[in-house]
């Protein structure tokens, strides 16, 4: 609550100030600081201690995020360009998962399409795939320096992929795309990420791979399965009852933008509304509250409107150049900015990739196994205990119990070979 | 409603005491909102109009009000302050176009000619009392619409390169000699185009303007023979500071012309004062922190010190690290006020991504300028007598 914050802020900075205060009295009596003030006009010296005693109280504040933050940013690119490292594997990972849904091969203790989901969060110790090979490296390298790879820097169209192993919904974005597109728009899409297509585009995969080429033999069936448990259920414990949506407004409005061709202050009439509607009818003194409320929205721009915020950040990220760094002309400078920013982001993380490939190398050739991406950062949480990737990667309790439930409707044996 | 104590008013802004007194303001004025409507029926009722009968608007209306009244009562009055030093500096760039046409007379004069100044000047250095009062000059002819409009297109032009606010800014346009010196050190090949010394913004150049960006502008518009120097300065030589007959009138230097001067008497010693204990300058802040640091304090806060202080980096020529220093206050200034403009603008390709946000910035500040400098000259045409 705003308001336990601000109490507790409050308090925070009350002990500050009584440190501040502390110090400036110690600075003054403590005979260990006297030989290092002694001498100087007392005036001046006061002045001194009473900026002292700010800056211990500085210290005090900011110090310990500081510290944090000063181990982050002598190796910031090396962990960002040691996570995309295995963006390699994330590739091999779907190809893997595209054949294990046609049926052409096994896996090791795979028995269900989610535990794909669960193997993407722990793809550095995935068993049974095969670690990243020096060719395999440059071709991400290729990929990384071509204009192919756009999630780079802070572009608000193209963020980093989130989902690398979401095989049903880049199925479904890759339907939208087919003849007879599904009518329904509510369906979850992802685009097929950009480095998969790269690399199918660099290997010679066939045309029309992976969706037109490989069956979902066994997803479909798994959704058979799934199926008939979930109508067997529902026949026994009665269906739920349909979500009916209240067709009332929201009293808060997102999403005014939609692209950089809108105008920059979308967000500011949406929000602004319902506030000054009820500051009129209820407010006693609603007039100068209203231009207030007007010139808030302003200086938050980049809060509310998702194009002002990534543009912030990539000019934060151009900071990083420590120098000149080009940009280009545009009609639109938040556009040139983010542009600029891409480019500077794609030439640090190439300059950081040699080093973190040759640690992953030696990890590899020495038989350690190579450092999950979190903690490979320079600031991570030492004390957390460590997953275990093989448990986290089993068959969940809930679809093994659903899956087999409907292999029995189906009259076929409880367990996986289907 | 002030977001600070006024009783604290003496502290820095980042004292701890006044960001207390700011959160409690916070705190108390949220809990005014909520006091007020909590239990209001009719607010009850106005809310059935959202999903959820509007759950967590108060709380949203709450915080949004406090910031309000605090943040965006300061961030308003910002805004306004801009906007008025926007119309007052178009106002005195108004009186540029009369400076212009007064140095004109002056050089006329100077070289001999009858113009309308005779009736008004009797010596070269009241065309620099004219100029300050530029605004009481009253027999220069008015300013005209024409006069304005090529005003503008000045402004909009490169040669205008102090619409920066942070731009040096010439106060003293009738000042001939330095003027003139100015135009005669371009030499013999004087290009009229080259009289602008600098294309890039005042804040990038870090020189002062020698020769105001209005005038060549003017001489360019005006083209060769240039006003200053197709004209001699016969009137002026008698008048000032730099007077060449003058000085030769006062100078002796061997003394010929001098009486001897008595001997000076013998220095009465002096009661030895003791000298001032040293001053404890900003200048020695950072030595003595460190080594009061290094010596006195914890090593947990070392460490902390060691963070707060910026990385280390390789050290620069001083007018490499200042020229940085400039670029980085121009991107971050220029990238701040951009971002509160609501308003797609174009930025220009440029080796250098500061300089070209600083000039959009600058762009846009240009084109407030023409807009205010239309308002000014309408409230300076409505004022005029006669009319």
């Amino acid at each position: 609550m705003a308001t336990d914050y601000h109490l507790d802020a409050a308090e925070k900075e009350e002990q500050f100030a009584q440190q501040q205060r502390d110090f400036e009295h110690e600075l003054r009596t403590d005979p260990r600081y006297q030989p290092y003030l002694a001498g100087y006009a007392p005036a001046s010296v006061e002045a001194f201690i009473k900026h002292y005693a700010a800056h211990k109280v500085n210290c005090l504040r900011n110090g310990p995020d500081m510290v944090k933050f000063r181990l982050h940013q002598a190796i910031e690119y090396q962990e960002e360009a040691y996570e995309r490292l295995f963006d390699i594997q994330q590739k091999k990972l779907f190809d893997l998962q595209v054949r294990w849904r046609a049926g052409e091969i096994s896996l090791p203790g795979v028995a269900v399409c989610q535990q794909f989901m669960t193997w993407e969060m722990h793809i550095h110790a995935c068993p049974w795939l095969p670690p990243i090979t020096p060719a395999e490296y440059a071709l991400y390298c290729d990929y990384l320096a071509s204009p192919a790879c756009q999630d780079v820097g802070h572009h608000p169209d193209h963020h980093r992929p989130y989902d690398w192993q979401g095989y049903d919904n880049m199925r479904e974005d890759w339907r939208r795309t087919q003849p007879n597109p599904p009518a329904d728009e509510h369906l979850e899409c992802t685009p097929y990420p950009a480095w998969y297509a790269y690399h199918d585009a660099r290997t010679g995969a066939p045309a029309g791979y992976p969706f037109a080429t490989h069956p979902n033999r066994k997803g479909e069936r798994q959704e058979h399965y799934m199926h008939l448990a979930r109508e067997d259920k529902w026949a026994t414990e009665g269906r739920p009852a349909p979500f009916v949506p209240d067709p009332r407004p929201l009293h808060y409005e997102h999403g005014s933008e939609n692209s950089f061709a809108d105008p920059p202050d979308a967000y500011l009439e949406l929000i602004a509304r319902p506030f000054e509607a009820f500051a009129r009818t209820f407010d006693p003194d609603p007039e100068p509250l209203a231009a207030y409320h007007r010139a808030w929205l302003r200086q938050q721009n980049a809060h509310y409107s998702h194009y002002m915020q990534k543009t912030e950040s990539s000019r934060e990220l151009l900071w990083d150049a420590k120098g000149p760094w080009p940009v280009a002309a545009h009609a639109d400078w938040r556009q040139g900015i983010v542009g600029a920013a891409q480019e500077l982001h794609r030439a640090l993380l190439l300059a950081a990739l040699p080093a973190v490939f040759d640690d992953y190398e030696f990890r590899l050739a020495t038989g350690l196994a190579p450092a999950a991406p979190d903690q490979y950062r320079a600031y991570h949480d030492a004390a957390k205990p460590d997953d275990d990737p093989a448990e986290d990667c089993a068959v969940p309790e809930y679809l093994e119990r659903y899956i087999l439930r409907g292999r029995e409707l189906a009259g076929e044996p409880r367990d996986f070979n289907y | 409603m002030p977001d600070d104590e006024p009783s604290l008013s003496h502290l820095p802004d980042d004292d701890p005491r006044r960001a207390a007194a700011r959160h409690r303001e916070m705190v108390r004025l949220r809990a005014e909102v909520l006091a007020r409507h909590q239990d209001d029926p009719a607010v009850r009722e106005w809310l059935r109009r959202f999903r959820d009968d509007g759950k967590g608007f108060l709380e949203s209306y709450a915080d949004s009000r406090t910031n309000s009244l605090t943040a965006g009562r300061n961030q308003l009055e910002y805004e306004q302050g801009l906007d008025r030093e926007l119309a007052r500096e178009a106002k005195h760039r108004l009186r540029e176009i009369q400076q212009r046409k007064l140095f004109a007379e002056q050089v006329r004069w100077r070289a001999g000619e009858t113009t309308a100044a005779d009736a008004y000047v009797r010596t070269a250095a009241d065309f620099q009392q004219w100029g300050y009062k530029i605004k009481k000059c009253h027999w220069l002819p008015r300013i005209t619409p024409a006069e304005v409009a090529d005003y503008l297109a000045y402004l909009a032009s490169p040669y205008c390169s102090d619409a920066d606010p942070e731009a040096m800014q010439t106060d003293d346009f009738q000042d001939y000699d330095a003027f003139r010196r100015y135009l005669l050190l371009r030499g013999d090949g004087y290009d009229p185009a080259g009289v602008h010394r600098r294309f890039r913004p005042g804040r990038l150049a870090g020189e002062a303007l020698l020769y105001p960006g209005w005038y060549a502008w003017c001489d360019q518009r005006d083209g060769p023979p240039n006003l200053v120097l197709a004209r001699p300065n016969l009137r002026g030589f008698a008048n000032g500071p730099d007077d060449d007959d003058a000085d030769e009138g006062d100078e002796d230097p061997a003394g010929i012309f001098r009486p001897t001067p008595p001997p000076a008497p013998p220095p009465a010693p002096e009661p030895a004062a003791p000298a001032p204990p040293p001053w404890l300058g900003y200048p020695d802040y950072a030595g003595l922190i460190a080594i009061l640091m290094r010596e006195q304090e914890t090593s947990e806060l070392r460490r902390y010190h060691q963070a707060c202080l910026p990385p280390p980096a390789e050290p620069a020529a001083p007018e490499v690290a200042e020229a940085e220093r400039l670029l980085n206050d121009a991107g971050h200034e220029a990238g701040r006020r951009l971002a509160e403009i609501p308003e797609r603008l174009p930025i220009a390709a440029a080796g250098d991504w500061r300089e070209a946000l600083h000039l959009t910035w600058l762009n846009h500040r240009k084109q407030g300028l023409a807009a205010a400098i239309h308002t000014a000259f309408a409230t300076h045409q409505a004022r005029q007598p006669g009319r």
